[in-house]
């Protein structure tokens, strides 16, 4: 059933590597001829904007999967990650005072100093990877300040994280639940014996914070575990990709660089809407505990609904030339999805979108032109992208 | 001179930055000013508070934020006498969401029904309009002197 009832194709091939590589045509077909869509999997996707924003956030909108299934990310099962309110809310408020914009001004002064450390380095004409080295390792670094953890095995947690979120696509294949259990395994063990060894030594950041409240018997341990794997494997991922992707915006369009550079008052909108076009986690779902309407369509409760981000951030009833570069929207256009909205919107967004601008903008200041030294190869699914490789050489 | 105390009900630390950038307004005008986070503690001294901002955040469904409700849960409980309280009102919120800036809708009916008078205009600070809190709130905060009984 969808807003087009007689549409009972396959409007979302999610495992096609054509649609995982590009999936925008196939957001814009099914925007326009069915909006609300049952697809065959048993989920509805909705692809508009207006219904995205008014419905992802709704408090009727549960981020548990009802089917009580056992899945592999029931490893964080104590986390914001798996709970609604109000147990999440108490969860919550655990990050969200380490994330104030106030403490943020000083974290990001660790992405600076560990960004141009790594620039020091650099020879002239030196390729450096764009996505690793100037978006993984120094977002990396600000979280292990936040948490007062070493940095530990950087790339390692990294593909851990991507192998832990195959098992979030909408059909993985075969082989993928073992993956996935593997790469939760790998982060769970790195992060528990850090978190051992700062028992011994103890610090003052949030991962320090988290031992305390576990101490004083406020916090499981379960709880304060989950917590601290949940941010230290998030700190570099997210914000990396949308650094390698404002990089390669620098190459492709040295007018825009030159733009970051020049008009520091543009900085803000102009990360806006690179977030806009390049979305890290590509689908919001959520089951909805009471049974709603959304274009007419009735979702009973218990269902599954995607928000594919994307389809969203591209709507043309919103956003003129929606897959063009322009930070000059305004209203409703300049605004998006990339960091969810509601309830369980991302608790990093602050810290992300302060970081991708120091990081773009040490590039803008310190060099005139970027260069794409060889082919860049992103890993996708429907549901997540990151680079495998993004080689630049920086004039 | 009265202190002007500047009291915040904060969930992401909005709120907090709001309140600083208005004391730093009002200080730059010669007013000495106090920040401190809403509590219990803060409930129990406003009956001895002449001037006071008021700056909250709305948070999940038009509810108070973490550190405004035990706050706002104590006024009502021992209903204090503010008849001598003068303040000012600033909000943040999302036109998103329906339960736009309810937050400081729900403090200013409270404390105005425990006979404090609110001085100027609510402040709301909308998240979608891309403007930023602090800008509003240096120029809230101007026009805010203007009206400060003497």
């Amino acid at each position: 059933m969808s807003v087009a009832p007689e549409v009972t194709e396959n409007l979302f091939p999610w495992n096609d590597e054509e649609f995982q590589a590009n999936p925008y045509p196939w957001y814009e077909r099914a925007r326009r001829i069915a909006p609300v869509h049952y697809a065959e999997e048993g989920a509805f996707v909705v692809t508009g904007y207006d219904e995205a924003m008014q419905y992802a956030k709704l408090p009727c909108m549960s981020i548990v999967d009802p089917s009580g299934e056992p899945h592999p990310w029931d490893a964080f099962g104590n986390t914001v990650l798996s709970l609604d309110p109000p147990e999440h809310t108490r969860m919550r408020r655990l990050a969200n005072k380490w994330l104030t914009p106030k403490l943020i001004k000083g974290y990001v002064e660790t992405t600076r100093t560990s960004l141009n450390e790594i620039l020091d380095g650099l020879a002239p004409g030196q390729v450096v990877d764009g996505h690793h080295d100037i978006g993984v390792l120094p977002t990396h670094d600000a979280m292990c300040r936040i948490l007062d953890l070493p940095k530990g095995d950087v790339d390692g947690m990294f593909w851990a994280l991507w192998d832990a979120m195959l098992i979030h696509s909408t059909d993985p294949g075969e082989g993928i639940r073992e993956k996935a259990i593997a790469g939760l395994e790998f982060m769970f063990e790195q992060t528990e014996r850090l978190l051992e060894e700062k028992k011994r030594n103890p610090g003052n950041g949030l991962a320090d914070e988290l031992l305390q409240l576990y101490s004083q018997g406020d916090l499981t341990w379960r709880e304060a575990l989950e917590t601290t794997v949940n941010l230290h494997m998030s700190g570099g991922p997210n914000p990396a990709y949308v650094i390698g992707r404002g990089l390669e915006l620098f190459a492709e369009r040295p007018d825009l660089m030159r733009d970051y550079r020049d008009k520091p008052e543009i900085r803000s909108k102009f990360v806006d809407e690179l977030t806009r076009l390049n979305p890290v986690e590509l689908i919001i779902t959520r089951f909805p505990t009471e049974d709603i309407e959304i274009r007419g369509v009735k979702i009973p409760a218990g269902s599954c609904v995607k928000f594919p981000i994307g389809a969203a951030n591209r709507d043309p009833a919103v956003y003129d030339n929606p897959n063009e570069f322009d930070y000059t929207r305004t209203g409703d256009a300049a605004r998006n999805l990339t960091f969810s909205i509601g309830t369980h919107n991302c608790a990093g967004k602050a810290l992300s979108l302060v970081q991708i601008d120091a990081i773009l903008a040490i590039i803008a200041e310190r060099y005139k032109r970027v260069e794409i030294a060889g082919e860049p190869i992103e890993v996708r699914t429907d549901r997540l992208v990151a680079y495998e490789t993004l080689p630049l050489i920086l004039h | 001179m009265s202190t002007i105390h500047i009291l915040f009900g904060t969930e992401s630390g909005n709120a907090e930055m709001v309140a600083d950038d208005i004391a730093a307004a009002l200080q730059g005008r010669g007013f000495e000013t106090e920040i401190a986070e809403l509590s219990e503690d803060v409930a129990a001294d406003l009956a001895d508070m002449e001037l006071a901002v008021f700056v909250t955040s709305t948070y999940g469904e038009g509810d108070l934020p973490e550190s405004a409700a035990p706050f706002y849960e104590t006024l009502l409980a021992e209903r204090p006498d503010l008849s001598g309280l003068s303040f000012g009102a600033f909000g943040l919120g999302d036109s998103v969401y329906e339960t736009f800036n309810n937050g400081i809708d729900t403090l200013r009916g409270a404390l105005s029904g425990l006979g404090a008078r609110q001085i100027g205009e609510t402040a709301k600070h909308d998240a979608a309009s891309g403007d930023l809190a602090s800008n509003l709130a240096s120029s809230w905060a101007a026009t805010l002197l203007d009206l400060v009984p003497a």
